[in-house]
């Protein structure tokens, strides 16, 4: 086995070793071998060979547990060795030259002379310059917009009806997240519930609704508001008005001294809303209040929507604050 | 067998000066000018691996039912995306693997570009005659933030629609124009229809990789036309 190794190593160690040709002169700087660098490259190869191979039985027999990590650890040892290899390679074994080199032309000016020259001769024949260039960019001009039309089909960029548009309607039934109707009696205080329009489609921003209960006497909405609270039951638009996230937390109120009232919060950037007054922004980036939605509450007891909200939903836009919710 | 290589390459394509240029290419020696190549074999491994990952991915909005191998999940409602991205994970020998070293290239490819960055900045190497070299830098670094962006959200699990939601909200902000923007970008109203997936999956996996290697070959060809610049030195001058 052992003189195996050495016919091997002198096989491959004792090529490269040919006499220099003396008949041409040596354009890199000349070097000594390295022997030991040669050994250690080679034992990096070989441990290169066997972690691939880890590899690739690692990959074929079932029943290795934590398959990924293993065949994770044998591929990065695979080019963690051959990456060591190559550095000894780099480092220890190929010639090196230290090289001084001006850097190229900054410019070519007699070059630039003759560019000039060449396309100010070539457009000798044109008489009428200025008119033709007008008229050659309005050409331009309107072929490039004709190509650009039909990206306008990629979605109705020039109305602003969809982004206003809810599910909800004077009379549609919230209902929670499995499709059953909201009771009135059924929501408490210090709760949170999150509501549906009955039969929409819940993905679109103005589909889910934040419900809570707060004291009647609490209640300080804005004018024109009178009625969409009945027996203190308050509900606004679940998409915070920053960056569209879900209003996922009710703070009702957790530290008393602090935070003497309840308040809506978005997990995302922490815009605060108070439901006492219309969803107005307590803290946080958002600009605008949450949109509230008019409630009623059917015979049954069952939470009805009483119209739309009272302003578009989801994150701001361009003159959002002067729309109303369609 | 060097020299008949080297006889074909150059009795067919005239290449043995350049080539004779190209071994003996003057590369400073210095350690933070292999942070640019970091970025470029980042790029490389982004695009050997997502070509092994569209053989897997299915960029559908349509609604399923997962019963695969996770078990937290059993049941749940989900996209074909990501119950294609779980199959991707758990079913798959070795697509854990590969999507990991993605998600991983991915995250190397951008701390590259910026350390990159940081270096053309603060040794002045932004300057002329290399400014162009450093816009196509800088595009390609949007490009790859973009490209990223997409990434993390064709997934399509939690993390991908609150990505979304704020994406859409920043759009739909720009003064003027955005709501408009978003809307064409989006087909309609957040989230908008299913093809707005397909959007995403030709954009990340076609036109911004194709975006991105052509800037990169624009931004090599120009390193290689003005070459590098130097640290002081004995000897060293930048001009």
């Amino acid at each position: 086995m052992r003189r195996w190794f050495v016919a091997l190593l002198a096989l491959v160690l004792g090529r490269g070793r040919r006499p220099p040709r003396v008949d041409r002169e040596r354009i890199l700087p000349e070097a000594p071998p390295s022997p030991g660098s040669e050994l250690v490259v080679l034992a990096l190869f070989g441990l290169v060979a066997l972690s691939a191979t880890a590899f690739v039985v690692v990959y074929a027999v079932d029943g290795i547990g934590h398959k990924t990590q293993f065949l994770g650890l044998s591929l990065g040892l695979a080019f963690a060795f051959l990456a060591a290899a190559l550095i000894v390679i780099a480092h220890r074994l190929v010639v090196t030259e230290e090289l001084e080199e001006d850097y190229p032309p900054p410019a070519h000016p007699s070059e630039q002379e003759a560019l000039d020259q060449l396309v100010e001769e070539s457009g000798d024949r044109f008489t009428r310059k200025r008119l033709l260039v007008v008229g050659g960019g309005a050409a331009g001009a309107a072929i490039g917009a004709a190509l650009v039309t039909p990206a306008l089909s990629l979605g109705p960029a020039l109305e602003i009806a969809p982004l206003l548009r809810t599910p909800w309607r004077r009379g549609i039934r919230l209902v929670d997240e499995h499709g059953k109707p909201l009771l009135a009696h059924e929501i408490h205080r210090k709760a949170f519930y999150t509501a549906f329009p009955e039969g929409a489609d819940r993905e679109q921003l103005g589909a889910p609704v934040v419900v809570v209960r707060l004291a009647p006497d609490e209640l300080k909405l804005p004018d024109g508001r009178d009625g969409w609270a009945p027996q203190g039951i308050v509900a606004y638009s679940k998409i915070c008005t920053h960056a569209a996230c879900a209003i996922a937390l009710y703070r009702k109120p957790t530290f008393p001294q602090v935070q003497p009232r309840p308040a809506l919060v978005c997990p995302c950037h922490y815009s605060t809303f108070d439901p006492a007054t219309g969803g107005t922004v307590l803290f946080g980036p958002a600009g605008r209040p949450l949109p509230q939605l008019p409630l009623t509450i059917a015979s049954g007891g069952e939470l009805r929507a009483a119209g739309n909200f009272s302003g578009p939903v989801g994150p701001g836009w361009w003159g959002v604050r002067s729309r109303r919710a369609r | 067998m060097i020299r008949r290589t080297v006889r074909f390459l150059d009795e067919r394509t005239g290449s043995a000066p350049l080539l004779r240029k190209a071994l003996r290419y003057v590369f400073p020696d210095h350690w933070s000018f292999l942070l640019g190549e970091v970025a470029l074999y980042s790029f490389v491994v982004l695009v050997a691996t997502g070509i092994y990952l569209t053989l897997f991915f299915d960029p559908s909005t349509a609604t399923t039912y997962y019963h695969g191998a996770y078990g937290p999940l059993q049941g749940t409602e989900m996209t074909q995306a990501y119950r294609s991205v779980l199959d991707l994970s758990f079913k798959v020998k070795a697509g854990l693997l590969i999507r990991q070293t993605h998600h991983w290239a991915a995250d190397v490819f951008l701390v590259a570009i910026v350390l990159h960055l940081v270096r053309i900045l603060f040794t002045g190497a932004f300057r002329k005659p290399r400014d162009l070299t450093y816009y196509l830098g800088l595009s390609m670094f949007v490009a790859a933030l973009l490209e990223g962006y997409l990434g993390y959200s064709l997934v399509d699990d939690l993390l991908s629609g609150m990505g979304l939601a704020i994406g859409y909200s920043v759009l739909v902000s720009i003064p003027l124009v955005g709501a408009h923007l978003a809307e064409l970008a989006w087909g309609g109203p957040f989230p908008g229809p299913p093809q707005f997936w397909s959007r995403m999956y030709v954009a990340h996996v076609f036109l911004l990789p194709i975006l991105i290697a052509t800037l990169l070959g624009a931004h090599l060809l120009l390193v290689a036309a003005r070459h590098h610049t130097q640290f002081a030195g004995a000897r060293k001058t930048e001009k």
